[in-house]
């Protein structure tokens, strides 16, 4: 099991990052999964879902080396515990994003049904071709760990 | 909007497994809870698939939309998740009104919000703030 030390090291950790541009078809098809109505014609703001995909297949890791960098994988039931979007601006179809990354804060906690486990905050920024913040996403993973 | 006012809620009959498999290959997650119901209950999960968060979340996002008049009103949120929900659940996401204040863009909106099982638990539970919806002509 990774060390309380190793896991406070990774605050501050940037991931790689990467560009992103909503395509059309993923704001259609996350409408479908959220039972939304479809963009009509002319509109390009995307659902507010869509930040959390763009955000998340952006850092430049799969999703199971995000795991891997806390020391978990995904047989062992990583959790999504909480979840922030804050928008500066809605995000659209179309725009170029420039996708940031780093590791916002960790914290082991115990609990007595729970056993051992850990929580890890990402902050992810999504600056448009003005260079401007227009959202930041912060996922907090929860990792079960049985020692 | 005043403050105490309830937002419309969203109801989702019936959370649809097939909806999931969407969702796992928009997200490229590899986690088998959301795709095969034995390894939900090697979790210790129960004997259905189990929704993404995102899914959750996502219901809970459309009836903001709808309370705001759009998509693009809707400035932030942020959630809990609290319980889990599985293939086949009924869920209502709703909300209610504690503040309206005048923001950068206008009017705001801040909420708290939550997303139920019926019959079950609280799924999720959170905060949203919106753009006040636009006056109707």
């Amino acid at each position: 099991m990774i060390t309380e030390d190793e896991l406070s090291a990774l605050v501050g950790r940037r991931l790689p990052g990467g560009r992103a541009r909503i395509e059309p078809y993923v704001d259609w098809l996350t409408r479908d999964v959220v039972g939304a109505p479809q963009r009509a014609p002319g509109e390009d703001a995307v659902h507010p879902a869509v930040a959390f995909l763009v955000a998340q297949g952006n850092v430049g890791l799969e999703l199971e080396e995000v795991f891997a960098l806390f020391g978990a994988r995904s047989q062992d039931g990583p959790m999504l515990g909480e979840w922030s979007v804050d928008f500066t601006r809605p995000l659209r179809t179309g725009v170029d994003y420039d996708v940031t990354c780093e590791v916002a804060g960790v914290a082991r906690k115990r609990g007595a049904r729970t056993g051992v486990f850990d929580l890890a905050t990402v902050e992810i920024g999504l600056d448009g071709p003005d260079r401007a913040r227009h959202a930041t996403v912060r996922p907090t993973y929860v990792f079960p760990r049985r020692s | 909007m005043n403050v105490g006012d309830a937002l419309p809620e969203l109801v989702v009959e019936s959370v649809d497994p097939e909806r999931m498999k969407t969702m796992a290959a928009l997200l490229r997650d590899p986690n088998m809870i959301h795709l095969e119901p034995g390894e939900a209950a090697r979790h210790g999960l129960g004997d259905r698939v189990v929704n993404q968060g995102p899914i959750n979340m996502g219901y809970v996002q459309t009836m903001l939309a709808r309370a705001a008049g759009g998509v693009d009103r809707v400035r932030a949120t942020s959630f809990r998740f609290l319980a889990n929900v599985h293939a086949g659940d009924r869920v209502v996401a709703g909300g209610t009104v504690t503040a309206v204040r005048q923001g950068d863009g206008g009017e705001e909106i801040d909420c708290e919000v939550w997303l139920d099982v019926t019959g079950g638990a609280r799924a999720l539970s959170g905060t949203a703030t919106l753009l006040a919806p636009p006056p109707t002509p």
